[in-house]
C-alpha cells in the first residue's frame, strides 16, 4: 500500500507536466526604456578593448538600441594610470593602439555623458588565466532551425562537427571561463560568364581568393563546472557546432562562389573574475531558459555599473576585465564528412580581420596552402 | 531589453512590481453513495467531477522565451509566454471506499 502511494506521488507531477501548455501572452506592463546600458571589455590580449554605450528598448518595441555618442570614457588602473578611450563608431569607444591589460591589475571604468551624468564600474581584477589545451572534433547531428527559400523556419537534423575542449584545472577553485568560437573560411569566387564581361580565356574565368570569419556559436558559452570540480580536475566542455555544409552569402554582383577551400576554428577563451562569471552565468541562464515547469527561475542580470551622481538609479550592463587566450585549429581539406574528419593545431589566425578579405588572382595574407 | 555582445538581454522589473492576471476556475462534482451489502462493513461512493469547467488558462508562470529564430528577427527575438496547467475542462471519476 505504501509503495502504491509512492507511485501515485510520482505520477501526479508527471500528469501536471503532461497537462501543461504554453501560450503567447500579452501583459499590461510598462517596462523601463531608454535606460543606459554599458558593455565594456579589456583583456591582456591585443584587443580590441572597447566600451559600448547604448540605451535599452522596451519590450514589444522594435529592439533598436540607440547608441550614446560624445561620452567621455576612460579606464583607470590601481596605479591611477588613465587610459582614455576614443569614439570610433557611434556609441563605441576604443582604447588607444598598443594598450593591453596586465594580469593581476585592477581596472575601473569611468564614463561622463554630455547631459552631466557620471557612471563608474566596480573594480575589475584581470585574473591570471588558464588555457584549454586541446580541442576535439566529433561528427554528429543536431536539431537546428533551417530557413527555406520562402523564409520559413523548420527544425531539421543537420550533420556537422561538434568541437569540445578539456579544461585542466590546477587551482583550488573551479575554473571560470567563457568561450567564443570563430570559423575561419577561405574560399574562391569566380567571375560569372556574362555577356557584358566575357572571360578573356573561355572556360577559364577570373578567380578571387578570399577569407573571412564567421561566428560559430550564437549562445553565451560559459563553462559550468560540476560542483565537485576542484584542483586537478578536468572539465570537458562543448564549444560549438559547425554544419558540414556551410552557407553564407559570398556572391558579389558578377562573382559567384566556386568552392570553399579550407576551414579552421579559432577558439577565443576568456578567464573571468567572480563578478564577470556571475554576470555571464546569469546571461547564459537567461538565454537558455525555455520556461519549462521545472526550469530554474530566469535570472536577473546584476551588472557592475553604477551612476555616481544619482546613486540607486538603474544602470544596465557590465564592464569586464578578462584574461584572454586564443588558439587556431585547422580542419582537413574539403569536403568534411563523417569519414573525412581531422583537426590539428595551426598557427594562430586570430589577428586576421573578421570581414572578407579578397585578392584578385592571388592569395591574400594568411592563406592556408596545405 | 538591452544589447550585450549582440544578444538581447532582459532586465526584469522590480520584485512584485507586476501582478499576474486573476486566477479563477470552476470545479463541479457529483457523488453517488452506495452501501456494500455483502457484510455492511464498508461504504463506497462514486464521484464524477469536472475540473476547470470553463477551461480558463490560468497562468502558472510567465516568462520570456526566444521566438523561433529566423532572418527577420536576427535569431534573437524574445516574446512573453505563459505556462498554464489543465487549460481545458478535465473530467475525473473517483471511487471512495471507507470502512
Amino acid at each position: 500500500m505504501h509503495c502504491r502511494i509512492k507511485h501515485i506521488v510520482r505520477v501526479l507531477p508527471l500528469l501536471a507536466v503532461l497537462a501543461s501548455c504554453t501560450q503567447w501572452f500579452d501583459p499590461e506592463i510598462n517596462p523601463p526604456a531608454n535606460v543606459l546600458a554599458f558593455e565594456g571589455l579589456i583583456t591582456n590580449g591585443p584587443g580590441p578593448h572597447y566600451v559600448k554605450i547604448s540605451r535599452s528598448a522596451a519590450y514589444g518595441s522594435q529592439a533598436v538600441f540607440e547608441p550614446v555618442s560624445d561620452a567621455s570614457v576612460s579606464v583607470r588602473n590601481q596605479y591611477r594610470e588613465l587610459i582614455v578611450f576614443a569614439e570610433a563608431l557611434p556609441g563605441t569607444y576604443y582604447a588607444p593602439d598598443g594598450f593591453s591589460g596586465v594580469a593581476g591589475d585592477t581596472y575601473t571604468l569611468y564614463v561622463d555623458l554630455p547631459d552631466g551624468s557620471s557612471y563608474r564600474s566596480g573594480e575589475q581584477t584581470l585574473v591570471d588565466g588558464l588555457a584549454a589545451n586541446s580541442v576535439e572534433a566529433i561528427f554528429d547531428g543536431v536539431e537546428m532551425p533551417v530557413e527555406n527559400h520562402l523564409g520559413q523556419v523548420n527544425f531539421q537534423e543537420v550533420e556537422g562537427v561538434k568541437f569540445f575542449t578539456d579544461i585542466e584545472n590546477y587551482r583550488p577553485e573551479v575554473p571560470k571561463v567563457r568561450f567564443e568560437t570563430q570559423l575561419y573560411v577561405q574560399y574562391i569566387l569566380e567571375e560569372l560568364d556574362t555577356n557584358m564581361i566575357p572571360p578573356v580565356v573561355p572556360n577559364d574565368p577570373m578567380l578571387m581568393y578570399c577569407h573571412r570569419k564567421l561566428p560559430l556559436d550564437r549562445r553565451v558559452n560559459v563553462a559550468i563546472p560540476p560542483l565537485e570540480a576542484g584542483a586537478g580536475s578536468s572539465l570537458r566542455h562543448e564549444l560549438s557546432f559547425m554544419p558540414a555544409t556551410i552557407r553564407f552569402v559570398a556572391s558579389m554582383a558578377v562573382w559567384q562562389l566556386r568552392r570553399i577551400d579550407r576551414r579552421a576554428v579559432i577558439i577565443r577563451q576568456f578567464t573571468l573574475n567572480d563578478e564577470s562569471y556571475a554576470f555571464y552565468r546569469s546571461l547564459h541562464d537567461q538565454m537558455a531558459a525555455e520556461g519549462r515547469i521545472f526550469d530554474p527561475v530566469a535570472a536577473q542580470l546584476q551588472g557592475n555599473m553604477v551612476r555616481t551622481d544619482k546613486p540607486g538609479a538603474l544602470v544596465l550592463g557590465h564592464f569586464e576585465a578578462s584574461y584572454y587566450h586564443s588558439a587556431t585549429y585547422l580542419l582537413n581539406p574539403e569536403p568534411i564528412t563523417r569519414q573525412r574528419l581531422s583537426i590539428r593545431p595551426y598557427e594562430n589566425l586570430d589577428h586576421l580581420p573578421v570581414e572578407s578579405v579578397c585578392y584578385l588572382e592571388m592569395r591574400p595574407p594568411g592563406w592556408i596552402f596545405f | 531589453m538591452f544589447d550585450y555582445q549582440g544578444h538581447q538581454a532582459i532586465y526584469y522589473g522590480d520584485r512584485n512590481k507586476y501582478r499576474l492576471p486573476d486566477y479563477h476556475r470552476l470545479d463541479v462534482s457529483v457523488t453517488f453513495g452506495e452501501n456494500l451489502r455483502l457484510d455492511r462493513r464498508g461504504k463506497g461512493s462514486w464521484t464524477f467531477s469536472v475540473v476547470n469547467v470553463y477551461g480558463r488558462k490560468n497562468p502558472f508562470s510567465v516568462f520570456y522565451k526566444k521566438d523561433v529564430p529566423n532572418a527577420d528577427n536576427n535569431y534573437r527575438h524574445y516574446s512573453l509566454y505563459k505556462l498554464y496547467i489543465i487549460g481545458r475542462p478535465l473530467p475525473t471519476l473517483t471511487y471512495n471506499f471507507s470502512f
